[in-house]
């Protein structure tokens, strides 16, 4: 069962690897596509520094599979190439923003989980659900992080100016003294209850739906007809039943939440890898795009295995 | 026959999703301005003649948004329909061939949901020549998964049912069976088409914000994108007529397709 | 409950704090820590000027971007021989200068009590070997190509002589080679790569601290020891800021450089609190052609082109107001060296259909675009991405006269590299370094020249080639008559203005806000700092503000 678990995610690892590596390849307009049969258009397009670090990275004259032996290999030195916006290696650039980036999204749902978990049983064991109340957590929902993070900067921020509006710190502070770390909660508030905002409801939604399961649960019944307290029915029964089944699906959460934060990073400048994701993406900076890719896909991976793993241990008790 | 089965507020719902598609339709014939048509004073307020003002280039806002309408809705439409299609032929053909093939597809199928959409799609649009058809080709590719697991499952349940197991004992081809099980299927499909409706939009304008895709196509997203890049936004009440508008439009959207397919029960 | 709340905060914290951690480490690396400098705490309030600025790379001399900004960074740490300010050309590092009859020679007695910022004593040597070391590795900024030989007479006398009389040469020669530490940088053979804390090491008025090279945050101490006279501020931060002029309502700066025309005009009308100063427009918005493309190279398509443009509902509409309309002479209309004999283009569709029509460009296969020998003009046209309202209208202008455009829009560092490598046919861009001595239009000169510009003002690709204009440019670089020079400069716009090698466009109107109430006294540079660089950066705004905090 292990094996074939760890075969599962060798599988997936390599179709990751492979779709960073085809896509660009095949994609009508690629600087990579098979069109050009030759560097030279490519070489039209791309300022002279920055075509000789691609080619140097990419080696699209090489045979197919000489250039896919070169990608792995690079990749496993945690050579991403180098990017054509800042002219520095991509892995330098993505690892240097992770810590701001982890602070952020996980802060958010370990928050937002709290919140979104307990409000929901609640709410559920007390039978004090109303459509209107769903019907709100639908309407965050389905506001696009970045739209919400706009709203939240321009009115909080621009508009009242009660918080910072961009950024983690005052540039300039000095490091790790007091004030410092004053001043970089100060610039947390805002992206942070953007995200929290936006994690609630999908958070709020699957524990109000596996807990309104697990109440029509036959053990339930049971318990309530031999007249076992309420209280005693919540916690011994269903909320003990009701977090193998959220842990479950919390993976997917965390996989949003980090995407999320992306967003939410770059609408606030903050300095994680979301503002990275939006240089790229205004500057066609190939190899960070690729890099941040990668590195998503990576991240998603190890969340989903740790919850497999999690999720074993835990339903097999029950 | 099918509204009267619907709850009040679906009912709504469809209602607003019926009245963006006629806005969509008819939107060439009520816009007052063309959408190239910059000639009038820039930075208006709202008025008779400028229901929302003009932008600072002197395109009138009320155009704009309803061109948004137009391109928006179309993409949704056209990548709803595109994903949707090709979320059930995998899921047909999953079901049909099983074994190795359906094993590879639901494989890439967790892979797509492991791996945030939206990343993907960006990764590709960024790749791709600026155009909309690209953008629309991203969308397509990266989010059938849905469609997929929701189609698969449901076909997994009919695979043991008599018509199915008759069909292929008169050797019946996928075509066959797809033409047994079409109608049964139909609930998903529509459920399916209304989700990827919802997050093609949603996709969209965030590709829109992040200066993926046409530079000078008017979609909702770009409005929206222009709107915060207006330097003195927050200033004059500009922000009601020229960054809510197109953020309501996009917000009121969603929300009417999400409401839609949301399962009450 | 209430519990687990108090542990979440905990949690929260303490997540935070390791964060930081790990952020604060990679960073910290980078800095070249100055111990004395932090030790020094002197009794009063340190004076901590903020500004915003952008990411120009390592502030050493071959280090640091190619544009104008880039070489201000170096500035503040390098001196030059003379300087400029508001009132023109002003002694530096020498003290006089002198120049021989026959215009050829310049003798620069230096000031006696300059040290670099190790201690050791700044001599003619320094300057001779600054501009010897430029000789060899060619700087982007500045060309010495016009010098031919420089002597250090004495320990604080230097002559320099030319290969021929070049007009411009104290303001934009002496005024911009940074004099470099000898004892430093006589063994650097890669200066592209020399990002030392030693690369650093000038005579300037600021050292550096640090530089985050991914944030690009650039903290400078005061040099204590500088010759000019005390500097007003101790330390200077600059950082890239998103909405300047937000953040300068919000004291996050003290200084707000790259604030939009239209912010600061706002400011201006709202808040007495804040000074904005308007400086000229010495930066030029033109659309370059690729002289590779055959229809390209006749004359009248481009004129159609131009005539086609409505520059002044471009300037209103593109740009907000925040310009000046293009001259299509391409020289400023304030500059002294303005010229008004040119060819003016008004607006003018029917005219720019005819011309296109004399030349047989018409559309044949109605289409509803022209074509040239069966072929569609139909171009890609790169633009900066902040452009796109520009590139809006252009493409709905020049569709006017069935001339279709594919808008691609880029950052604007990878089209000025693309227009300097030639790899584009229609392209959007501006630059800096426009004002000032008319050797700015070397950029249309086709062959060799002794003339000196920065590389940010040049095209690359096939170029715009015209005979007559060669001989006018090289004649009125050594022409000494301010007169004569005048009447050759006016030929030169007036045959830029009738063949076009570039449709100027717009100057950009530079402009700036500040709290006076923390640092006043800032001004803007007569033609510019340096090579008509349109911003407010002059270093000496260190020595002679005045702290109000």
């Amino acid at each position: 069962m292990k094996l074939r678990v760890l075969v599962k995610y060798f599988i997936y690892i390599f179709l990751i690897l492979l779709i960073s590596f085809v896509l660009p390849r095949i994609i009508p307009g690629s600087p990579l596509s098979y069109n050009h049969n030759d560097t030279y258009i490519l070489n039209q397009s791309l300022p002279e520094d920055t075509f000789n670090a691609f080619e140097e990275y990419y080696a699209p004259n090489e045979p197919f599979f000489n250039q896919f032996y070169k990608y792995l290999y690079n990749l496993s030195r945690f050579d991403f190439g180098y990017s054509f916006y800042y002219k520095l290696p991509v892995s330098n650039l993505i690892f240097g923003r992770l810590p701001w980036t982890l602070l952020l999204s996980f802060t958010s749902i370990v928050i937002s989980s709290f919140v979104g978990i307990s409000w929901a049983i609640k709410t559920s064991l007390l039978n004090k659900s109303s459509n209107f109340k769903i019907g709100m957590m639908i309407a965050i929902q389905s506001m696009p992080t970045f739209l919400v993070a706009i709203l939240i900067q321009g009115v909080i921020a621009y508009k009242l100016k009660l918080l910072p509006a961009w950024g983690a710190y005052k540039p300039g502070t000095v490091f790790f003294t007091h004030t410092f770390y004053l001043d970089v909660l100060l610039h947390l508030i805002l992206p942070l209850l953007t995200l929290i905002l936006c994690e609630i409801p999908g958070i709020y939604i699957l524990t109000y739906n596996s807990s309104q399961k697990i109440k029509k649960e036959n053990y339930v019944i049971m318990a309530r007809y031999l007249n076992i307290e309420d209280k005693q029915i919540n916690q011994q029964f269903i909320f003990k039943n009701i977090i193998p089944e959220i842990l479950g699906k919390l993976n997917i959460q965390l996989i949003y939440a980090i995407t999320g934060s992306l967003f939410v990073e770059a609408i606030f400048s903050y300095p994680g890898i979301g503002q990275l994701l939006k240089s790229a993406a205004s500057s066609r900076d190939y190899p960070l795009i690729q890099g941040i890719l990668i590195l998503t896909c990576f991240y998603g991976l190890i969340v989903n295995f740790i919850f497999e793993i999690v999720l074993k241990n835990n339903t097999e008790k029950y | 026959m099918i509204i009267k089965n619907l709850s009040r507020t679906k009912r709504i719902c469809s209602f607003i999703i019926f009245i963006y598609i006629v806005i969509a339709i008819i939107s060439n014939f009520i816009m007052p301005f063309s959408i190239d048509d910059f000639s009038s004073e820039i930075l208006q307020t709202p008025s008779f003649k400028h229901i929302l003002g003009t932008d600072e280039m002197g395109h009138d806002l009320f155009s704009l948004l309803l061109n948004g309408f137009k391109i928006s809705i179309l993409i949704s439409i056209i990548s709803g329909i595109l994903s949707t299609t090709i979320g059930v032929i995998l899921s047909f053909v999953s079901c049909y061939y099983k074994g190795i093939i359906d094993n590879t597809i639901c494989h890439i199928a967790n892979l797509l949901i492991i791996i945030p959409e939206i990343i993907i799609i960006m990764f590709f649009a960024i790749f791709a020549s600026p155009t909309m058809i690209n953008t629309i080709l991203a969308i397509v590719f990266f989010s059938w998964t849905k469609v997929f697991k929701m189609a698969r499952s449901k076909l997994m349940g009919y695979m043991d049912k008599n018509k199915v197991k008759y069909t292929f004992l008169i050797k019946g081809n996928i075509f066959d069976i797809f033409k047994k099980l079409y109608y049964d299927l139909y609930p998903v499909v529509i459920t399916s088409f209304i989700l990827q409706c919802n997050k093609a939009v949603m996709y969209e304008t965030t590709l829109s914000f992040f200066g993926i895709g046409d530079p000078l196509s008017k979609t909702w997203g770009k409005l929206i994108k222009s709107a915060m890049n207006y330097e003195n936004l927050f200033y004059d009440n500009v922000i009601f007529w020229y960054l809510f508008p197109p953020v309501i439009c996009v917000f009121i959207y969603i929300l009417s397709l999400s409401l839609l397919i949301f399962d009450e029960k | 409950m209430k519990k687990f709340i108090s542990l979440i905060i905990i949690l929260l914290l303490s997540l935070s704090l390791a964060a930081c951690d790990t952020a604060g480490q990679t960073e910290k690396t980078e800095q070249p820590m100055t111990s004395e400098q932090g030790l020094k705490k002197t009794a009063r309030e340190e004076r901590v000027l903020r500004m915003d600025g952008d990411n120009l790379g390592y502030p050493s001399v071959f280090t640091s971007s190619p544009k104008g900004r880039g070489y201000l960074l170096v500035s503040f740490t390098f001196d030059t021989l003379v300087w400029k300010d508001e009132t023109g050309v002003i002694p530096l590092i020498a003290k006089d200068w002198s120049i021989s009859d026959d215009n050829k020679t310049y003798t620069f007695n230096l000031n006696e009590n300059i040290k670099f910022t190790d201690g050791t004593p700044l001599t003619a040597e320094d300057v001779k070997f600054s501009f010897d070391y430029l000789k060899e590795h060619p700087y982007q900024w500045v060309s010495v190509a016009p010098v031919e030989q420089v002597t250090a007479v004495d320990e604080k006398t230097v002559q320099i002589v030319l290969n021929e009389v070049y007009v411009p040469f104290v303001t934009d020669i002496a005024g911009n080679v940074p004099i470099m530490p000898k004892h430093i940088w006589e063994n650097v053979t890669e200066p592209e790569k020399f990002n030392t804390k030693e690369a650093i090491v000038g005579s300037g008025p600021l050292i550096l601290e640090s530089y985050d090279k991914e944030s690009g945050v650039y903290i400078y101490n005061a040099n204590k020891d500088y010759f000019m006279g005390e500097v007003q501020i101790d330390k200077l931060i600059m950082s890239s800021v998103k909405n300047t002029k937000e953040a300068l309502v919000a004291d996050e700066i003290d200084m707000a450089s790259n604030v939009k025309y239209g912010e600061a005009m706002k400011l201006k009308e709202e808040n007495s609190k804040y000074k904005v100063i308007e400086g000229p427009g010495l930066w030029v918005g033109r659309l370059y052609f690729n002289f590779g493309i055959e229809e390209l190279n006749i004359k009248e398509v481009r004129q159609a082109m131009y005539y086609a443009i409505n520059r002044d509902e471009l300037v209103q509409k593109a740009l907000k107001g925040a310009a000046e309309v293009g001259n299509p002479g391409h020289i400023h209309p304030t500059s002294e060296w303005y010229s008004s004999d040119i060819k003016n283009y008004d607006y003018d569709t029917e005219t720019a259909i005819e011309l296109l029509t004399s030349v047989g460009i018409t559309d044949t296969n109605e289409n509803g675009i022209v074509e040239y020998n069966g072929k569609d003009l139909s171009y890609e046209f790169i633009v900066p991405e902040e452009q796109v309202p520009l590139a809006e209208l252009i493409t709905k202008y020049l569709g006017d006269i069935g001339i279709k455009l594919e808008v691609k829009a880029m950052d604007q560092n990878t089209i000025a590299s693309l227009i300097k490598e030639g790899k584009f046919t229609l392209a959007f861009n501006g630059h800096g370094s426009f004002g000032g001595d008319p050797v700015l239009l070397k950029g249309f000169v086709s062959e060799e020249t002794a003339a000196s510009t920065p590389q940010v003002t040049t095209q690359g690709g096939q170029n715009w080639h015209n005979e007559e204009f060669n001989t006018i440019f090289n004649q009125q670089i050594v022409e000494l008559d301010r007169e004569k020079r005048y009447e050759l400069v006016g030929k030169l716009q007036n045959i830029i203005s009738d063949e076009l090698p570039t449709l100027t466009l717009y100057y950009k109107k530079s402009i700036s806000a500040y709290n006076p109430e923390v640092f006043d006294g800032w001004f803007f540079t007569k033609d510019g700092v340096s090579l008509a660089v349109p911003t407010i950066h002059n270093k000496l705004i260190f020595v002679r503000g005045q702290w109000n905090k």
